[in-house]
């Protein structure tokens, strides 16, 4: 990880949407993917390992659910930057995981603009 | 996503309020300075402001904001500028001139340099407010567990509308403004950000001890917020509780194109010059001449009146993106697949009435969405395509329009609304056994009936359903509901097309003058007293079957029964009028809404057009009535309301 690449830890159950999001971060050149994630459980001892500056975070997955995770991961360390990957028609979903702690949201279907826009204006804070 | 779609809007309901506050503004250049003026600028600047910043336009945003902040101050009792109403009307001219830039795409960006001097002059004679201490900020807005120290803030947050999950960036906002003080209340609500009718705007009472900066600093980098002012909240007088603020009227203006204008005045000038014919006539005593005068006189009136009532309709297309997109949400929230249909969407309907019936369609939607459709995988389990309909129909019927709202989802469960309705006291067995199916589903509609029963998860409706009625009959309009188990809910909204002038019969009876729309009228005729039963439930007008050659036993028996009301004896005529039944009755047949019913009459005085005028509090709450019309020779007749008289 170089100084002026923000890391990433992407969490999603489908191989698919990881795929995705790693190709939108790592073309911008300005993100680092460190590690990938494909349920709640894994995403909390992952981000333990990594500490990555920014978790991408799906919210409907087997063993712990997105939001479960969230919870978890920012017990351990409430300044963790979390973005919550949400299907259409799961907005109360994704209001609970704000109240949760997560930082903001995508709606799929994603577009390279849609995660760009969110993950940088989180990567300025 | 079609923003020349938004821009159309905004620039027609932009150019409303800057209309209606013209209106406002030459009342203060007049010297009078009511509040209900100051508030009522106040809210056409906040609402302009709103759009203008949804839209992106900074520099509407920031001018209609610096009006809006000065009224503000005022309706709560700050001294007026001496240059205020200059400063207003120049403001409404900037406006004007910038939302007219805007529709030709011309707007966008940085303040322009017309606009900042005003401002400027606007701010330097805003009177400030000083914060109030938080405690009594607090104590009214809820039962905070302690009075947190600081000072009370008034945050006031518009999301970006076509953003995703616009209610989830709301939330955003509200977590991030707990960083820096406590939230004390939120309009709408956090559990209710989710409503597929929340439109974006969102105010919020925050206590804190910061400065405005810092707060405003916690959500200046959120995505999709377009536009967050903070400001000390207003003081509020210790005695008085602040009442609601007056409901904002629809649109009360109208642009109109100067070729109709010319028309209107063409058609006047030719009233004059009949005007002069009948005058001339009636000076000559020629009455022959005065009485075709007079005839042509009334068609020019007639032909104003329906030019005048044409600038008044507006196609229900109109709203028809709302509709749908209020749908769509509701599908994506409830994560149901749900297609809209509308049909007759050219059926114009008076503004007034449009601009009403939203509220209500929206409703009947979410119902519809939310307690009628079912999950795919259910539908599928049930023969049905996986993707659930709606459709609206409209289509006009003489003077009225009617609107069906029909979805194919799970339908009602009529035993269900009848153990509900027993069981919560809202009708009782024998009641219930005298009514038809659409009086079972009717009773969905009583207040109180949805909540205090839980009807909905049984029956697919009821949720402010009593609210839909109330809203349909304000408007002098019926609902009837229709609906299969398995197969889906018919909703029907019958609503007149005007609500100012109706052609009525104006009838006699010993309890007075009343005015029967004729629209409803199926047939005017004598009959024999013999032919009118009177039973324990009522009385009844029997119609004798045409002859039936297959079967002789029939013939000459009466085989149809009309309910019949007498007026008389419902408005409770003196005895001594009614006592003594004449052979021959005065009978108007009617037919509305799906229900037949007959009127017994004294007498039918004539058949005219009338001018409805609303009966106004109290009286309006006489559901037999619609209005009352003004006659000719200053009598009042009052206008029957047909459907709510046959229900009685």
């Amino acid at each position: 990880m170089t100084s002026d690449t923000l890391s990433v830890l992407i969490v999603d159950d489908a191989l698919f949407m990881r795929s995705m999001i790693r190709d939108i971060l790592t073309n911008t050149g300005r993100f680092e993917v460190v590690g990938e994630a494909a349920n709640g459980r894994e995403a909390v001892k992952k981000y333990r390992e990594l500490k990555p500056g920014l978790v991408t975070m799906d919210i409907v997955m087997p063993e712990l659910d997105g939001i479960e995770a969230t919870r978890e991961i920012l017990k351990t360390d409430p300044q963790a930057v979390i973005v919550m990957c949400s299907a259409l028609g799961q907005e109360a979903l994704v209001i609970e995981s704000i109240a949760a702690g997560a930082r903001d949201f995508i709606v799929k279907p994603f577009t390279p603009e849609k995660v760009i826009r969110v993950v940088e204006n989180l990567a300025r804070r | 996503m079609d923003m020349q779609k938004y821009l159309d809007l905004f620039v027609s309901e932009a150019t409303e309020h800057i209309q209606a506050a013209g209106n406002d503004a030459s009342r203060l250049a007049a010297g009078l300075m009511p509040l209900e003026t100051l508030n009522s600028l106040f809210r056409h600047f906040h609402s302009i402001k709103g759009m203008a910043a949804s839209m992106g336009f900074e520099e509407i945003t920031a001018l209609s904001h610096s009006v809006e902040d000065l009224f503000d101050r005022l309706r709560k009792g700050a001294q007026p500028p001496a240059e205020l109403s200059e400063l207003v009307l120049e403001a409404l001219d900037s406006a004007s001139t910038m939302v007219a830039w805007a529709s030709r795409g011309e707007s966008r960006g940085e303040i322009s340099v017309d606009a900042r001097p005003l401002i400027d002059r606007i701010r330097a004679v805003t009177p400030s407010l000083t914060s109030r201490p938080a405690a009594a900020a607090a104590a009214p807005a809820t039962a905070a567990p302690a009075a947190p120290a600081g000072t009370c803030y008034e945050c006031h947050v518009v999301i970006d509308p076509r953003a995703d999950f616009p209610g989830a960036r709301a939330a955003l906002v509200l977590k991030r403004l707990e960083v820096v003080g406590q939230v004390a209340s939120s309009a709408p609500a956090r559990g209710d950000l989710q409503r597929p009718d929340f439109t974006g705007e969102m105010t919020i009472e925050l206590i804190s001890d910061r400065a405005e900066g810092s707060i405003r600093a916690m959500v200046n980098d959120l995505l999709d917020v377009k536009l967050f002012e903070v400001r000390p909240a207003p003081q509020r007088p210790a005695a008085a509780a602040p009442g609601p603020e007056p409901v904002e009227a629809g649109p009360t203006t109208v642009r109109i194109p100067t070729a109709t204008l010319d028309q209107f005045l063409d058609a006047i000038s030719e009233m004059i010059t009949r005007r002069g014919m009948l005058s001339s006539a009636i000076t000559t005593r020629d009455f022959h001449a005065a009485r075709e005068s007079l005839g042509k006189l009334s068609e020019s009136i007639d032909a104003l009146r329906k030019q005048v009532m044409l600038i008044r309709l507006m196609p229900f297309e109109h709203i028809t993106p709302r509709l749908t997109r209020s749908v769509r949400d509701l599908g994506r929230r409830t994560g149901k697949r749900v297609s809209l249909r509308i049909t007759g969407a050219e059926v114009a309907l008076d503004r007034s009435v449009l601009e009403e019936i939203i509220d209500p369609l929206n409703h009947i939607l979410r119902n519809a969405v939310d307690h009628g459709i079912e999950i795919p995988a259910e539908r599928e389990l049930m023969g049905k395509r996986p993707e659930g309909c709606i459709s609206i129909d409209l289509a006009r019927h003489g003077d009225h329009v009617v609107i069906g709202v029909e979805d194919d989802g799970k339908g009602m469960d009529k035993e269900a609304i009848r153990r509900a309705a027993l069981a919560g006291g809202f009708a009782t067995e024998a009641g219930l056994a005298a009514m038809d199916e659409h009086q079972i589903f009717l009773l969905t509609t009583i207040p109180g009936f949805s909540t205090a029963t839980r009807v909905t998860e049984v029956s697919g409706r009821g949720v402010g359903m009593d609210v839909v009625r109330t809203r349909i009959e304000a408007l002098h309009g019926h609902i009837t509901i229709s609906s299969r188990r398995g197969q889906g809910t018919r909703l029907e909204m019958s609503l007149p097309l005007t609500v100012a002038v109706i052609d009525a019969f104006v009838v006699e009876s010993g309890a007075g003058l009343f005015a029967v729309p004729a629209g409803s009228v199926a047939s005017v005729e004598l009959v024999e007293s013999g032919r009118i039963r009177r039973t324990i439930s009522g009385q009844f007008l029997a119609s004798r079957a045409a002859p039936n050659v297959d079967d002789p036993s029939g013939t000459d028996e009466p085989v149809s029964y009309t309910p019949l009301v007498s007026l008389d004896e419902a408005f409770g005529a003196p005895a001594s009028v009614a006592q003594e039944a004449p052979q021959l009755r005065q009978v108007l047949a009617y037919q509305t809404n799906g229900m037949r019913g007959a009127l017994a009459v004294d007498r039918i005085r004539e058949r005219r057009e009338v001018v409805v005028k609303p009966l106004g509090p109290p009286l309006e709450r006489l559901r037999k009535y619609s209005g009352a019309a003004l006659l000719d020779d200053g009598s009042v007749a009052l206008i029957l309301d047909l459907v709510n008289l046959s229900r009685s």
